[in-house]
């Protein structure tokens, strides 16, 4: 049933795709009702400038070709890490307002995100493998919510489907959408209702994008209430109550071996079987209220889900009799390692993820200072914005030191504990002298009580014992005269396994309506352990050119 | 015959005497506001050459004639420097025509009637804010159709607002960015919403929207096109205290959420191309005490387009354009004479980078409306200019009749101009019967605070 529901989904979007050719960029009213297709047409080079490959796809086997045994998904001397392009078809649709009204309803809008993407850097550069996107992208069985086909190296999905139904202080959003809250930017603190896919580019795609093309929508049904008329009289503006439910868990999607981008070695095969049929039988669900109070925004959320990356383990027992289960550790020649020992051979290992349920409780609060004081330093302060999120997840299961170790009785067993993840920013506009536009400043700390952004353990040797994860990003975005040209630059430096450092400075043209170009540089320097430090193997230069028709 | 009782001269004689004397009394021949009072008609307060561009000039120009660069000298004292610059330089051309005397058909008739019934019950609290004799905020109308200093010029302005004389508009929008020589390098379409929490007189509830007593009004907006602009909105909500600023929400395609944003930067150019910044956007444009230095320094009459301007009538409200470099810089505009109006300068205290020295805004004194204004860089050079284009609708055969409008009626907001004098950009924008997404224009539409004005809204409509 899902199979035709996901069909007649992408005929749906096909067919809409073709009406674009007569009809793009333009509103069209129909009997009344009005149709708007934009379209964005897109391509990403990304040239490495690492000056080293990516240990992590079997490199570290001094692989000199990918038939050499182990190999297979080696990117060896590898110039390209991406070159990508992509189609995004955006269809909006307006009930005309009369028959709205005979729904009894102020509004009926619908909207359509269709979104191809293509890489064909392994077909330019003889250095990277050719990735079948079905066999390693894991896929999993039951999947086909995601309304998404990926084979090869490209992949069509309906990022977005939705209608929204509104009348008076009511809203209703049902279909394919993205929920998201928090007032952190580049990192998750209240942003933890939807996972995220990190297959369509760099882990570090150009920060201003944040995570909106990697949060995977999900099918929701959403209602929201507009309180504030009711809860003024306690002071309260703006409040909202939101609530929602999703049968569609989706996880992280990670990327496949082979991968420039790869940060777990090759031979590991990510079986998602077991632990996504498992979890996707749960739903998603939650409630946020919000408003503002004495100048101050806040919000009180609670979200439940499975967990996003999940705890990861051996498909099996891993050892039988004291011997690897070959079922665990198959040999593989074309991917394997010499996991086992030197002379036994070139196996893989098979490992899958369980998505336990968690509940997140969390909250946010934001402030901005009035640019209004004069006392000495205060220009320090003036126009400021403050923010704070924090969320605390009982009982969250991790990888834990011993879930993956052999010898260990814990094998294959979580490691659970609450974790706090807390975020504050400062946020404010600079102008350097009167005849540039204002920079935006922002600066942000990120503190994780028991793992890194990708749930990373980290109270374990590998990772220094140092369980708290510290984070601070600092980003400055100078628009030029008539905001034409745009600099921005990112640096995140984070303090575990010796520390890693990463910086993403960015220069953005936009000489008309149509076009846009971007040229940023992805550097990022520490040890595999560290945070960052595995992305040095993906350093490059990302030049992006984007056309809307 | 006035002509005889007030010579040659007399009416130039009399804004400078009054000018000098520190004294603002609208009405020449007798008090303004008397004489809109009894029949709306402004004409008795004004001797001829006030009222007619043809007696102004002594026969020289007349309605229906064209200023150009060959005869803009002739009113050069009636426009402002930067208007005359693009008459004159830039072969921008502006259509004259005569005078219109019928004051219900220069502002809102509700805001008029509002204006005429609450004449006297306002006072300026010790906050320097507008309140009821007995402490409420303002019930509606123009608290100072006869305003005494430019302080109550500015306050009344900012009460309504350039595009709020109704209780809410929303306005389905185009803009135009062009280079100096006039080609168009990018377009923008959005809905601009205004709904008003106070003064209210026509939406129910009324004088005020409960629970918001404590806000002037909230403005929302929402691009649709282009693509990578589609699904930005935000949402504005001005306090009463005119010491505050806004506070501001936004949702961004590129972040999916809503997230609070400083709205302090009031000198920046919101999206790529444009020449204008949020402060240019009324007589003040920001809260009335985050500037300062007050002062009147002008009095008399001056050239505007108060009304003329309806563009329906053209295909999809497109106005011809003329002069720039391509000839197709400039919307063609009509402009009257303005019996009398006030200049008003102020200076950007509040803002210490403020990349502007000062600001000065032309009121009609009829209306209260400050339909142009011109910004000062710190140089004292002319920086930026807004011009408003307005008029009373009335429908006629072959009009593209806005949806849902009545077949007459006073827009508050049609076309304007906004121009860079440094860089020679232009920002071209107007309203169409129809923008990318289905969006229409409306004015007192009780439907506009929950479709546009909460950040339900605003999340709902951002994409």
């Amino acid at each position: 049933m899902i199979r035709y529901f996901q069909a007649a989904a992408l005929f749906l979007c096909g067919l809409l795709c073709v009406a674009t050719a007569a009809c793009a960029n333009d509103s069209i009213t129909v009997f009344g009702d009005n149709i708007r297709i934009q379209n964005v047409a897109e391509t990403d080079w990304a040239i490495s400038t690492a000056g080293k490959s990516n240990s992590y796809n079997s490199n570290f086997q001094n692989c000199t070709a990918h038939s050499q045994r182990g190999c297979g998904l080696s990117t060896n001397g590898n110039s390209w890490n991406l070159m990508a392009y992509r189609l995004d078809t955006m269809i909006g649709f307006r009930l005309r307002q009369s028959q709205a009204d005979a729904l009894g309803l102020d509004s009926v809008e619908a909207f359509v995100h269709s979104r191809f993407w293509s890489d064909v850097a392994p077909y330019v550069d003889g250095s990277l493998p050719a990735i079948n996107a079905e066999g390693f992208r894991q896929r999993y069985a039951g999947n086909g919510w995601a309304a998404q086909v990926a084979e090869h190296e490209y992949e069509w999905d309906a990022a977005e489907a939705y209608v929204d139904l509104h009348r008076g202080p009511l809203w209703m959003r049902l279909g394919k959408q993205q929920i998201v809250y928090g007032e952190e930017l580049g990192i998750q603190t209240l942003d933890q209702v939807d996972s995220l896919d990190f297959r369509r580019h760099s882990l570090f795609n150009y920060s201003g994008l944040e995570f909106s093309d990697a949060r995977i929508g999900e099918w929701t049904a959403r209602t929201t209430y507009d309180a504030s008329n009711l809860l003024a009289p306690l002071h309260q503006d703006n409040a909202q109550i939101s609530t929602w439910i999703s049968p569609d868990f989706q996880p992280d999607v990670f990327l496949p071996g082979g991968s420039p981008y790869k940060a777990n070695p090759a031979y590991f095969v990510l079986e998602n079987g077991n632990g996504i049929s498992r979890a996707r039988h749960k739903l998603v669900y939650g409630a946020v209220l919000e408003s503002k109070m004495f100048d101050v925004d806040w919000s009180l959320n609670f979200y439940s889900t499975p967990e996003h990356v999940g705890w990861t383990k051996y498909i099996a027992a891993p050892l039988i009799g004291g011997a690897p289960d070959p079922t665990v550790f198959p040999i593989d020649n074309f991917r394997g390692a010499q996991i086992l020992g030197a002379g036994n051979g070139y196996h893989e290992a098979i490992v899958t993820r369980e998505m336990p349920r968690i509940n997140i409780y969390g909250g946010m609060a934001s402030y901005t200072i009035d640019p209004v004081y004069h006392f000495p330093g205060s220009i320090l302060l003036n126009g400021d914005q403050i923010k704070a999120s924090v969320a605390y997840t009982p009982g969250k299961a991790f990888t834990g030191p011993n879930t993956l170790n052999l010898a260990s009785p814990d094998v294959n067993k979580p490691l659970k504990v609450g974790e706090i993840n807390m975020a504050l920013d400062l946020e404010r506009d600079v102008r350097w002298i009167e005849g540039l536009p204002s920079a935006y400043l922002f600066l942000e700390y990120n503190f994780r009580s028991r793992s890194d952004l990708f749930d990373d353990y980290l109270a374990q040797p590998a990772y220094g014992n140092h369980h708290n994860f510290n984070l601070a990003v600092i980003g400055i975005t100078q628009p030029l005269a008539s905001n034409k040209w745009t600099l921005v630059w990112v640096q995140s430096v984070e303090g575990n396994a010796g520390g890693s450092i990463f910086e993403q400075p960015a220069v953005l043209y936009k000489p008309d309506s149509h076009q846009e170009y971007r040229v940023f540089w992805n550097f990022a320097t520490g040890t595999n352990k560290s945070y960052l430090g595995p992305s040095r193997y993906m350093d490059e230069i990302v030049f992006a050119a984007i056309y809307k028709f | 015959m006035h002509i005889i009782r007030y010579g040659e001269g007399w009416t130039r004689r009399h804004f400078l005497s009054q000018m000098g004397k520190g004294v603002l009394a609208a009405g020449v021949l007798s008090p303004l506001i008397d004489v809109i009072g009894r029949n709306g008609d402004c004409s008795a307060a004004y001797p001829p050459e006030l009222l007619s561009i043809e007696a102004y000039t002594k026969g020289k120009l007349k309605p229906g004639d064209v200023l150009t660069a060959d005869n803009v000298d002739l009113v050069k004292d009636l426009l402002d420097e930067v208007a005359y610059w693009q008459v004159k330089n830039d072969k921008r051309e502006i259509n004259l025509i005569a005078t219109e005397t019928d004051v219900s058909k220069l502002i809102a008739k509700p805001y008029l009637e509002a204006t005429l019934r609450n004449r006297g019950v306002h006072q300026v609290g010790p906050d320097g804010n507008v309140w009821t004799k007995d402490g409420k905020p303002w019930i509606g109308g123009n608290p100072f159709p006869d305003a005494k200093n430019a302080v109550e010029l500015l306050l009344q302005n900012a009460l309504t607002s350039s595009t709020l004389y109704y209780d809410s508009t929303s306005c389905a929008s185009k803009e135009w960015e062009t280079n100096a020589d006039g080609d168009v390098d990018y377009t923008y379409e959005y809905i601009f919403v205004g709904y008003r929490t106070v003064g209210r007189t026509t939406l129910e509830p009324k004088p005020y929207f409960p629970g918001h007593e404590g806000q002037l009004r909230i403005n929302s907006s929402l691009f649709t096109s282009p693509e990578d602009l589609s699904g930005n909105s935000s949402l504005e909500i001005w306090s009463y205290d005119q010491h505050k600023l806004p506070k501001a929400h936004a949702f961004s395609p590129q972040t999916k959420r809503i997230r609070s944003v400083p709205d302090y930067a009031r000198f920046e150019t919101g999206v790529p191309g444009a020449a204008w910044f949020s402060s240019d956007s009324a007589g003040a444009g920001d809260p009335v005490y985050t500037w300062g230095n007050f002062k009147v320094v002008g009095h008399g009459p001056f050239l505007a387009a108060t009304h003329g301007n309806c563009h329906f009538g053209y295909p999809n409200w497109e106005v011809p354009l003329v002069g720039g470099k391509n000839g197709k810089k400039y919307f063609r505009t009509y402009m009257e004479l303005v019996p009398e109006g006030y200049v008003v300068e102020l200076e950007p205290t509040g803002y210490p980078n403020s990349p502007y020295s000062k600001k000065r805004a032309w009121f009609d004194a009829r209306t209260g409306i400050a339909p142009l204004i011109v910004t000062y860089d710190r140089e004292g050079k002319p920086f930026h200019q807004s011009e408003w284009f307005y008029d009373y609708a009335v429908k006629k055969p072959g009009m593209e009749w806005p949806e849902g409008m009545p077949d007459e009626f006073w827009a508050s907001y049609l076309n304007m101009h906004m121009f860079d004098m440094k860089s020679g950009r232009m920002s071209r924008m107007g309203i169409l019967p129809r923008i990318t997404g289905g969006y229409i224009n409306s004015i007192d539409d009780p439907k506009l605070y929950y479709e546009f004005c909460t950040l339900n809204a605003i999340r709902r409509l951002g994409r």
